[in-house]
């Protein structure tokens, strides 16, 4: 059993889009070889919104853990790894809007949206 | 009778394909030396980055909600300078032996003390965002966009 229940609620990219009334976009204004960059960077965004239950990190706060999912990269078997938080630390790429509220959240967003999670680091 | 004027960052962007001839005639204006600094040495602002690069500037993705606006903005600088740092070059992030290096940050339990801490490095991982367009070919380069360019990352990593 889930503790978050927005998991069961977000199956689809399309579920993640109609919970938090983010509109699909068209990123033609950025250089053709970044859009699926930041495409999918926007899609990201609007998942992890989707699934942190209104959850935002606080960056001041060395109490909190923020989760993020880390994959393993291959070719063949692109693939969820593990999940690990930080607490006020923070990497490049790692900003505010792709930290996960607990480690559920974050192993879930990875093994059910891993296109959306490839299309960032590859694009 | 018609002048080309040229300024500093257009003649760096443009000697690198530049026909011999072409060369010479830069080499002659700015001189040699101009053109042998280094990334890490002539890579000083967004604007440098922005030329080095030939990436037009800063979009105003208008076509995302307002709210993430600022974000995109933040993401896109940070993207053109780790390429002009990187000197255009792309990762294969499948290939095991090719190491990725970025920038780490902490800020210290205030968002005004936010400040470079350390470079890592990884090979057939990667985390969620992280990715091939944030990366850095050595520790060097992630150090200098660590220190040189804190106010976009730290842009970038708070919006």
């Amino acid at each position: 059993m889930k503790k978050n229940p927005n998991l069961a609620k977000i199956q689809t990219v399309e579920d993640a889009f109609q919970a938090t009334g983010r509109p699909q976009v068209d990123f033609s204004n950025v250089p053709e070889d970044l859009r699926e960059h930041f495409e999918n960077y926007y899609k990201g965004i609007v998942l992890t919104e989707s699934l942190n239950k209104g959850w935002k990190p606080d960056w001041e706060n060395w109490n909190e853990p923020k989760w993020r999912p880390w994959f393993r990269m291959s070719a063949s078997a692109f693939g969820f790894l593990t999940a690990i938080y930080d607490d006020t630390i923070s990497t490049a790429g790692s900003g505010s809007r792709l930290q996960n509220v607990d480690e559920e959240t974050a192993e879930y967003s990875a093994t059910q949206f891993p296109e959306i999670w490839k299309g960032i680091q590859i694009g | 009778m018609k002048q080309l004027q040229i300024d500093e960052q257009k003649a760096r962007s443009r000697y690198k394909s530049a026909s011999p001839e072409i060369k010479e005639i830069l080499e002659d204006t700015f001189g040699k030396e101009f053109f042998n600094e280094s990334v890490e040495d002539s890579i000083n602002s967004l604007e440098d980055a922005l030329a080095e690069t030939g990436r037009p500037s800063v979009p105003d993705f208008d076509c995302v909600p307002e709210d993430l606006r600022d974000f995109f903005k933040a993401t896109y600088k940070c993207v053109v300078i780790a390429e002009a740092l990187n000197e255009s070059k792309r990762f294969d992030l499948y290939n095991e032996s090719e190491y990725r290096h970025y920038p780490y940050f902490r800020n210290n339990g205030s968002a005004s003390a936010f400040g470079f801490r350390a470079t890592y490095c990884v090979t057939a991982i990667s985390s969620a965002g992280s990715g091939s367009r944030l990366a850095f070919i050595d520790s060097k380069r992630a150090k200098i966009a660590g220190e040189k360019f804190k106010n976009e990352f730290n842009e970038m990593l708070s919006l």
